[in-house]
C-alpha cells in the first residue's frame, strides 16, 4: 500500500481548503472491498483543533483493475451519484412543504474523477476519489461480521431503507420527470453495451454454478443448480439490465423452473436500486446500552442502477440471511417494506408503482427469487470465504494485465480450497429454499 | 408533600444522605394510575456546590381512607414491594450464574427504597398511619441522564418495533423466572415469595358489576354492528370462566364444564393431561405500564421499561402476550406481524432455557405455543372491555381523591371500601363519551378474535 500517494497538496485540491496536517491508515481490511483502493485519513483543517476522520476511496493502483472500473464505469457512477444525484433527491424536496425524506446513504464531502482522455503525466490513481465521513469513526456505524449474516433487528432496518430509496427515487421521477427515466437525466446510470462480456459472462456463469453444485453436494438439488446455469445468462439480462448482445429468451415469468403466467400490460416497475446489496456493503449503528442496531447506512454505490426494486430485496435476502429468519420472518419483512415504500407515497401525494398492491408486490418478489439464486452462486462463496484464504486484493492482482484476468481472479476467489461448513449450509440452504419455491 | 409524611426526614432516611431542599413536582397524571399516589420529586444533596437535583418518584398510600383500606384488603401494595424487594434482586443475582457477555437485564427499574409497615405494627407507632409510611421510592425514569425513558402516549399504541421490544421483554421475564424456579426445584414461586400468592382473581370477582357495565356500554357503541353484537354475547356468556380459568379464583367453570379449550367460539384443540405453563407475569401489560427509551436520531425505541407491578403473580404467561397485543397494539401489526413476533417470543424463551440449561415449559413447540397462544387470545377480548376506559379522554377524568371523597360523604357507610370503588369505577364504565381512537381498534380486535374463532 503505497502512503506516500495522499499528499497535503491532492488534499487540499479535492476538499478546496488549507489543510495544517494529516495521517493515512490503509482503509480496507482484506474481504472489505475489492474494486477500489480504500484510504483513512485524519486530518486537521487549517485552524481547526478538532481531527477529521474521512475515508478515501479511490482508483486501485493496479493497471488491470483500473480497466475494469473503467470498462464498466464504476467509479464515475458512484461518484455521480454522489456528487449529482443525491442532491437533487435532496433538493426537490425543499419547495414541498413535507419533513424530508433523507436517503439512507452515506453523507459525501467531495470528489473528483478525471477521464483517461484527459490524464496528464502527473496523474496518480488517487486523483480519482470520493472523500466521505468515515462513519465508522465519527458516527459509530460498524459493518456487520459476514458469517453472521443479517438477524431479524437487522434485516429489518435494511427493509426500511430499501424502500425508503426506492420510493424516494420513484417520487422524485413523478414530481420532476413525469415518471421519465432516471437514466435520461442521470445517464451514469445506464449500463454500457458490452457485447465482448458475453463469452467471459458465461464462462464464469457456468463455473460459478458448477462450483456451487460441488459445494452443495446433494444430487436433490442439482437439478435446480442445472437449471440456474441453462437460465442464467436470462436472469441477469432481465435484472442486471446488462446488455452483452444477446436477447433473452426467458420473461421473468418464464424463466422459473415453475412458470408463472404472464400478466396483461404489466409494466415495469423502475427506480434506483442500492445494486449491491449485501452486508458488507451496509453500515449499522447500534445502541449504546443494548447493542440493538437502530439505524443502517448503505454504502458502495458502484453498481447502482435504475431497476427493478425486487432486486435489492432479493440480493440482500439470499445474499446475507438465514433460512430460518425467512421461515418465520419473511412475511413480516415484505410488509415492512411494503408499508414504508406505501407511506413515503402518501406523504408525497404520489401514486405508488404501476399496480401496487400487497398481492403484487408478493407476486413480483416471488418470481425475482431467482435473480436470488444467481446471486447466491455468485457471491456467497466469496463473501463467506475463510479469513486465512483471503488475500490482499493487490497482491491476487499482480501480474494481471488485462480485465479478462482479472475476472480470472475473481472466479479463482470463489473456489473453495478447504472445506468451509458455514458455506455449505447457507449455499445449500438458499438452494432448498429456491427448489421448494419452484424457483429452481 | 408534609401532609404525606413525605418531608426532608423521610427522603434522608430514603436516599441515605443529606437532602439540602427538595420540590415537589407535578405527581400522577390522570389516566396513568388509580391505586397508590404517585409523587415526582426534585431533590438536591448537601453539596459544597450546587449541583443538578436527583429526580425520583414516590409511590405511596394515598391520604383518602377508603382506598387505603383497598389497597390493604387486596394485598396491591404488599405484591409490588415484594417484587421490587425480593423477587427482582433474586432474579438478578440468579443472572449472574451466566458469563457477563451472556446475560440479559430484565426489564425493571431499580428500587431506591421500600417500606411497609404491618397493620399488627401500625399500633405501636405512636401516630396514625401516615402515606409515606407505605411507600417506595424509585428513579424518575423520565429523567435518566443516559437517554430518558417516555410513557408511550396510548393512543398512539404501539407499532411494530415497540411490539417486538415488549415480546421479547415478556419472554425474558418469564424465562428467567421458569429458570429460576426449575434450578430451585420449586413447583411454584409462591414456596420462595408468599406474597404473590394474591387475591386478585378474588378483587376481579367483586368487579363483575364493573364488567357487566363495560359489556353494556360496548353494546351500545357497537349497536350497529351485529357481528360485534354476537361476539359480546359470547363473552358474557365465558367472562367469568375466563376470570376463573386465568386468573385462578374458584371452581364455578368446572361446574359448567368450561375449560381453556371449550370456552372459545369454535373450541380449540385438546391435548391430553395438558400440563399447566406458569411463571411470573408482568400481570398488567398495557401501554401505559411501559416506558420505553428511545435513540435519539432516529427516534427508534430501543429499551423497554415494565413498571406497575402490582398485579404481578405466578400465571399462564400466554396472558401477559395477549394482553399487550390486544390493549395496545395499533390496528394493522397483529395482523402483519403476528407470526413474527410469536417467532421472537418463542425463539427468546427457548434460547434463555438453553442458556441456563434447564427444559422450557413441558410440552414446549412451536406448535403447542401457538395453540396455547391461539386460545389464550380470549383475554385479549376480556381486556378490551376495557379499551375505553384506557382511551379516555384526559380531561374526563377527574382527581382521584377528590372522586372517592364524593362517594363517601353520600353517606353510604355500610358499604364496604371495596365496594366503593367498584362503584366508582362502574361509574366510569357507564359513560358512553369515547375518544375517536376508541372505535377502530376495538372494532380490529374483536373482528381478529371473530375470525380467529375466539369470539
Amino acid at each position: 500500500m503505497a502512503d506516500n500517494q495522499i499528499t497535503k497538496e491532492f488534499l487540499e485540491s479535492v476538499l478546496k481548503c488549507k489543510i495544517d496536517k494529516f495521517t493515512v491508515n490503509a482503509g480496507s481490511s482484506l474481504g472489505d472491498g475489492y474494486t477500489c483502493t480504500l484510504f483513512a485519513v485524519d486530518l486537521w483543517r487549517n485552524g481547526s483543533e478538532v481531527a477529521e476522520s474521512v475515508l478515501i476511496k479511490t482508483y486501485p493502483l493496479v493497471e488491470a483493475r483500473q480497466g475494469f472500473l473503467e470498462s464498466m464505469d464504476l467509479f464515475v457512477r458512484e461518484l455521480r451519484v454522489y456528487d449529482t444525484l443525491i442532491p437533487e433527491l435532496l433538493q426537490f424536496q425543499v419547495p414541498l412543504d413535507v419533513p424530508v425524506v433523507k436517503p439512507p446513504l452515506a453523507p459525501f464531502i467531495a470528489g473528483q474523477f478525471i477521464e483517461a482522455g484527459q490524464r496528464t503525466g502527473k496523474w496518480t490513481p488517487v486523483e480519482n476519489c470520493i472523500v466521505m465521513p468515515d462513519l465508522r469513526k465519527t458516527g459509530n456505524f460498524r459493518l456487520r461480521d459476514r458469517f453472521q449474516g443479517l438477524d431479524l433487528d437487522h434485516f429489518k432496518l435494511v427493509m426500511e431503507a430499501q424502500a425508503t430509496l426506492h420510493a424516494l427515487s420513484w417520487v422524485y421521477k413523478n414530481k420532476c420527470l413525469d415518471e421519465g427515466a432516471l437514466q435520461d437525466k442521470f445517464p451514469f446510470l445506464a449500463q454500457k453495451e458490452l457485447p465482448e462480456m458475453a463469452a467471459i459472462f458465461k464462462n464464469m456463469a457456468n463455473s460459478n454454478c458448477e462450483n456451487a453444485d460441488k459445494i452443495v453436494n446433494d444430487p436433490k438439488l442439482s437439478e435446480g443448480i442445472e437449471h440456474l446455469k441453462t437460465v442464467a445468462f436470462d436472469v441477469c439480462e432481465l435484472y442486471f439490465g446488462m446488455k452483452i448482445g444477446e436477447p433473452t429468451v426467458h420473461t421473468k415469468d418464464t424463466v422459473l423452473r415453475v412458470k408463472m403466467p404472464t400478466v396483461e400490460n404489466e409494466e415495469p416497475w423502475l427506480v434506483l436500486l442500492h445494486g449491491d446489496a449485501w452486508s458488507n456493503n451496509m453500515l449499522f449503528r447500534y445502541d449504546e446500552k443494548t447493542g440493538k442496531p437502530v439505524e443502517v447506512i448503505l454504502v458502495d454505490l458502484q453498481i447502482t442502477r435504475e431497476g427493478d426494486p425486487m432486486s435489492d430485496i432479493v440480493y440482500a435476502l439470499y445474499a446475507s440471511t438465514s433460512q430460518s429468519l425467512r421461515q418465520k420472518h419473511l412475511t413480516s419483512m415484505l410488509h415492512i417494506y411494503y408499508d414504508t415504500f406505501t407511506e413515503i407515497c402518501k406523504t408525497f401525494s404520489v401514486p405508488p408503482l404501476p399496480g401496487w398492491s400487497w398481492e403484487e408486490l408478493n407476486r413480483r418478489f416471488h418470481r425475482a427469487k431467482i435473480f436470488g439464486a444467481y446471486m447466491s452462486v455468485s457471491l456467497l462463496p466469496t463473501i463467506l470465504k475463510n479469513s486465512e484464504e483471503l488475500l490482499s486484493m493487490d497482491q491476487v492482482s499482480e501480474g494481471k494485465k488485462t480485465t479478462e484476468d482479472l475476472i480470472e481472479v475473481f472466479a479463482e476467489l470463489s473456489k473453495n480450497s478447504k472445506g468451509n461448513p458455514i458455506l455449505t449450509q447457507r449455499l445449500r440452504e438458499v438452494m432448498e429454499d429456491f427448489v421448494s419455491d419452484g424457483v429452481l | 408533600m408534609e401532609h404525606m409524611g413525605l418531608g426532608k426526614e423521610y427522603l434522608e432516611n430514603a436516599l441515605g444522605y443529606s437532602v439540602d431542599k427538595f420540590e415537589l413536582t407535578a405527581g400522577s397524571n390522570l389516566g396513568d394510575g388509580y391505586t397508590c399516589a404517585l409523587l415526582r420529586v426534585d431533590v438536591w444533596k448537601v453539596y459544597d456546590e450546587p449541583g443538578d437535583p436527583i429526580s425520583i418518584i414516590v409511590k405511596c398510600y394515598p391520604l383518602n381512607e377508603s382506598r387505603q383500606e383497598f389497597l390493604e384488603s387486596w394485598n396491591i401494595f404488599k405484591v409490588e414491594l415484594g417484587m421490587y424487594e425480593r423477587v427482582i434482586p433474586a432474579l438478578t443475582k440468579f443472572l449472574e450464574i451466566l458469563p457477563e457477555s451472556e446475560r440479559m437485564p430484565l426489564p425493571f427499574a431499580p428500587m431506591i427504597f421500600g417500606q411497609y409497615i404491618k397493620p399488627e405494627d401500625r399500633l405501636s407507632l405512636g401516630r396514625p398511619l401516615k402515606p409515606s409510611d407505605n411507600s417506595i421510592v424509585m428513579p424518575d425514569l423520565r429523567k435518566m441522564p443516559k437517554g430518558p425513558f417516555i410513557l408511550r402516549d396510548r393512543f398512539l399504541g404501539f407499532d411494530l418495533d415497540h411490539c417486538m421490544l415488549v415480546i421479547e421483554n415478556q419472554a425474558r421475564l418469564h424465562a428467567i423466572a421458569w429458570a429460576y424456579k426449575s434450578k430451585r426445584g420449586h413447583d411454584s414461586l409462591h414456596e420462595e415469595f408468599p406474597f404473590l400468592d394474591n387475591k386478585f382473581g378474588e378483587l376481579l370477582k367483586a368487579f363483575s358489576s364493573y364488567t357487566e357495565a363495560n359489556i353494556r356500554t360496548n353494546e351500545a357503541l357497537f349497536h350497529d354492528r351485529p357481528e360485534i353484537l354476537g361476539a359480546l354475547e359470547h363473552l358474557k356468556s365465558i367472562y367469568a370462566s375466563v376470570e376463573e380459568l386465568y386468573y385462578e379464583c374458584g371452581v364455578n367453570h368446572k361446574e359448567k364444564g368450561h375449560t381453556k379449550d371449550n370456552i372459545l367460539k369454535v373450541p380449540g384443540e385438546i391435548v391430553q393431561d395438558e400440563v399447566p405453563w406458569r411463571t411470573l407475569l408482568h400481570g398488567d401489560c398495557w401501554s401505559n405500564n411501559m416506558m420505553f427509551r428511545y435513540d435519539e436520531e432516529t427516534g427508534r425505541p430501543v429499551q423497554v421499561i415494565f413498571i406497575d407491578l402490582q398485579i404481578s403473580r405466578e400465571s399462564d404467561p400466554m396472558i401477559d402476550i395477549s394482553y399487550a397485543l390486544f390493549t395496545s397494539a395499533q390496528l394493522d401489526v397483529r395482523r402483519k406481524h403476528l407470526k413474527s413476533m410469536l417467532h421472537v417470543y418463542f425463539d427468546t424463551f427457548t434460547e434463555i432455557c438453553d442458556k441456563f440449561s434447564v427444559e422450557p415449559f413441558p410440552g414446549w413447540s412451536w406448535k403447542e405455543f401457538n395453540r396455547r397462544f391461539h386460545r389464550a387470545q380470549v383475554i385479549g377480548g376480556y381486556m378490551a372491555l376495557d379499551l375505553h376506559i384506557m382511551l379516555k379522554c384526559t380531561d374526563e377524568m377527574e382527581n382521584l381523591d377528590d372522586t372517592m371523597a364524593k362517594l363517601d360523604t353520600k353517606g353510604e357507610d355500610e358499604t364496604d371500601n371495596t365496594q366503593k370503588v367498584v362503584n366508582f369505577f362502574t361509574q366510569i364504565a357507564n359513560t358512553k363519551k369515547v375518544h375517536p381512537a376508541f372505535l377502530p381498534r376495538f372494532s380490529a380486535v374483536f373482528e381478529e378474535l371473530i375470525e380467529d374463532g375466539i369470539l
